[in-house]
């Protein structure tokens, strides 16, 4: 009789950092020979047909025949999904990519903190049931334990594979923003949805700074998932008042084509964000050898690795100056892009899934921390 | 205020190191370079080469922007804020296309400077001296909260209230065909708390009810019957999310405080035609079967009847029922959430 891990997660969607972790640890434990699918409250239609509705989960294991080795959840939201999953009798691997705390949302968009805060409570309860907890950073696992997680935790980075990068690039796009060079100044590239914890708002006040005192052409492409409205409006605002509107991009919801285009045009990253579970953007930034400027706060130093600049101080002209410094000292910016493809290396798929694998092992050989 | 973010969050914050990948080689060369950097921002901006009213300016653009809740709630971003406003920036911006102006305002700033620089001072140093003694009286505050906290901590909680008194399933039992049949027709979710072994949750759920329930001695953890404690499952049960509650154990233990504000819940997570159903003993009746000094060391004491009628009223219910079972001592209240 063959053995089985399955999977469950709330939705499964193209482009998005957990749907392709979800996909690529399936792939993992398939090619360990066990028995693996997805089962998803919602999907998109173009990996639909990669996974099965929760609903059938119980029915689905207890007619396949598998023995259970055990099942795992994908947490990164509060979902109705955790409550099947703290129900199953099964082995339970919690796979943790964090919840940003609602304290962050409250004010901005209520019906987002009222969520979020569900999700931490959800992730609470798990931890009183679950036998191995995985998190995508250190970070992450130190919020896991002080939230009263007393099985095994590991650290096993979210599984990626950049490649699709050099595979899709945007040409017309990459023009666009090449012909804009042309006039001279430099491109500030900023990827996250756009949400108060992320402080694309820090980000705008940097960038007018940054063009008062060291160079007025420069622009800044904001790139990410739409978040709460009256905070997209807050920044649309801010740009204007500031005086940098008419150079301030905010792109929502671009193709992975765009947004390699946007990698590829890109002088420099700046990151301010204030709560990071891994912040996967940063090694994206690697990939197209654009060196960062960074905010040293949640995962971030520790996914940078000390392969850019990070800031303990985020004041728009400490930051204006840390990137006006790498962007005119050649000899700083090649070290620090060799740095960054050095970094990648800890974050090859190669690594990750080997990571993964070790992790999971205590579950697999049927000997469960609880 | 340069963050919307408030204390609590920005303490959660921290550097960790990742014990699973190696760090970049040239992490050495780019600290210093930080160093650097940052002591040059400083100096830059202590100088007036980088002026601080800028920084300022940026900053209020985006705090104009922030919603008002964010703004006045969080201490610390207040008083940042004030303490930034205390620094006054000497250096009035004096470039100006037509260069007889920019001279004339660099002259009169030469001359003036003096004098503003020593009115300045006086004012910067008040401003500063207010905003630290502020600061000191809200860590005096946060300090008694922290001990206010310890000290909660220590008190036997509502839950706790078990060791020194023995459960009492007698109550629930002689009311469970009662309440089940008050609570099997209602629609919505039906919560127990505290549901004990689970008993009158599995009576509902057979009569085809959604039910579950709540007890911090629960035996199993699972979906029908959580391992929580009534208030502390109640605090996070959205407004109107339960169709039925009943109230059973914590409502005789439970210290006077926390009985009023069981009340005041129920009529929280109820939606509009709700039914909450509290089963109680008597206190005079109770006092005769309980040994005198547990009774004296309990925490709280059982509530008349008619204290819950009142305390329901009060907290939205109409068509509140009081039905007594002389025999046991005990009784069953229900009203209907308005």
């Amino acid at each position: 009789m063959g053995r089985a891990l399955h999977q469950l997660v709330p939705s499964l969607r193209v482009g998005d950092a957990v749907g392709g972790h979800t996909l690529r640890v399936r792939d993992a434990l398939r090619d360990l020979d066990l028995e693996s699918e997805i089962f998803v409250e919602n999907s998109h239609p173009a990996v639909a047909a990669e996974t099965r509705h929760i609903d059938d989960y119980v029915e689905y294991t207890r007619t396949s025949g598998a023995q259970l080795a055990g099942v795992m959840y994908q947490l990164a939201v509060g979902a109705n999904t955790a409550e099947l999953f703290f129900a199953l009798s099964e082995p339970k691997i919690v796979d943790y990519h964090n919840i940003t705390p609602p304290e962050y949302f409250s004010g901005w968009d209520d019906y987002e903190a009222m969520r979020t805060r569900v999700g931490r409570t959800q992730m609470e309860r798990l931890g009183r049931r679950c036998d191995l907890a995985l998190g995508d950073s250190s970070y992450n696992v130190a919020d896991l334990t002080e939230h009263g997680y007393a099985c095994p935790t590991e650290v096993v980075p979210i599984l990626l594979d950049l490649s699709a990068f050099d595979r899709e690039v945007d040409e017309r796009a990459l023009a666009r923003l090449e012909r804009a060079k042309g006039d001279g100044g430099s491109d500030w590239l900023f990827v996250g949805r756009f949400a108060p914890n992320k402080c694309q708002h820090d980000l705008l006040k940097a960038f007018a700074a940054y063009r008062r005192t060291h160079d007025p052409r420069a622009r800044l492409h904001l790139a990410g998932s739409e978040g709460p409205t009256r905070y997209v409006k807050a920044l649309h605002r801010l740009a204007a008042d500031a005086g940098v509107g008419g150079a301030v991009t905010f792109h929502t919801g671009v193709p992975s084509g765009v947004l390699s285009a946007l990698y590829r045009a890109a002088d420099v990253f700046v990151c301010l964000s204030e709560h990071e579970g891994f912040c996967i953007p940063l090694l994206e930034a690697m990939h197209h050898r654009v060196p960062v400027v960074a905010f040293a706060a949640a995962a971030v130093p520790e996914t940078l690795g000390g392969a850019g600049l990070l800031l303990t101080d985020k004041r728009p002209l400490t930051v204006a100056h840390a990137v006006d410094r790498l962007l005119t000292d050649a000899g700083l910016r090649a070290r620090m892009v060799a740095a960054g493809r050095e970094r990648l290396a800890d974050f090859s798929l190669d690594r990750t899934r080997a990571r993964l694998v070790e992790a999971l092992a205590p579950v697999l050989n049927g000997s469960p921390g609880r | 205020m340069g963050s919307p973010i408030p204390e609590k969050v920005r303490k959660r914050r921290a550097i960790s190191e990742n014990p699973t990948a190696s760090q970049s080689s040239s992490e050495g060369d780019f600290d210093a370079v930080v160093e650097e950097i940052q002591a040059e921002a400083r100096r830059r901006r202590e100088s007036g080469e980088y002026p601080a009213a800028f920084e300022r300016e940026l900053d209020a653009l985006f705090e104009d922007l922030v919603p008002e809740r964010l703004r006045e709630h969080d201490f610390e971003a207040v008083l940042d804020r004030a303490e930034r406003a205390s620094l006054i920036d000497l250096h009035a911006p004096v470039d100006d296309e037509r260069r007889a102006y920019a001279q004339v305002k660099r002259g009169v700033q030469k001359l003036i400077l003096w004098y503003m620089d020593y009115v300045v001072r006086q004012l910067a140093t008040f401003a500063a001296s207010t905003t630290r003694a502020v600061r000191l009286l809200g860590n005096r505050v946060e300090a008694i909260d922290e001990r206010q906290t310890a000290l909660a901590r220590r008190l036997p909680e509502v839950g706790d209230v078990g060791d020194l008194l023995p459960r009492d399933h007698h109550t629930v039992e002689s009311w469970s065909d009662g309440a089940v049949a008050l609570l099997s027709g209602v629609s919505g979710r039906i919560l127990h708390a505290e549901a004990g072994d689970g008993g009158v949750v599995k009576r509902l759920l057979d009569a085809g009810a959604d039910a579950y329930g709540v007890d911090p001695e629960a035996a199993e953890d699972s979906l029908e019957l959580r391992a929580q404690g009534a208030l502390e499952h109640l605090g996070v049960v959205g407004e109107g999310a339960l169709g039925g509650l009943l109230l059973s154990g914590i409502t005789d233990r439970a210290p006077t405080e926390a009985k009023i504000r069981l009340a005041q819940v129920a009529g929280e997570v109820l939606a509009p035609g709700g039914r909450v159903v509290l089963l109680g003993n008597d206190p005079e009746h109770w006092a005769e079967r309980v040994p005198a000094a547990l009774a004296d060391l309990a925490p709280g004491r059982p509530f008349h009847a008619d204290t819950w009628r009142l305390l329901l009223e009060r907290s939205g219910f109409d068509g509140v029922d009081v039905r007594t079972g002389p025999e046991t001592g005990t009784y069953l209240v229900t009203a209907t959430r308005g």
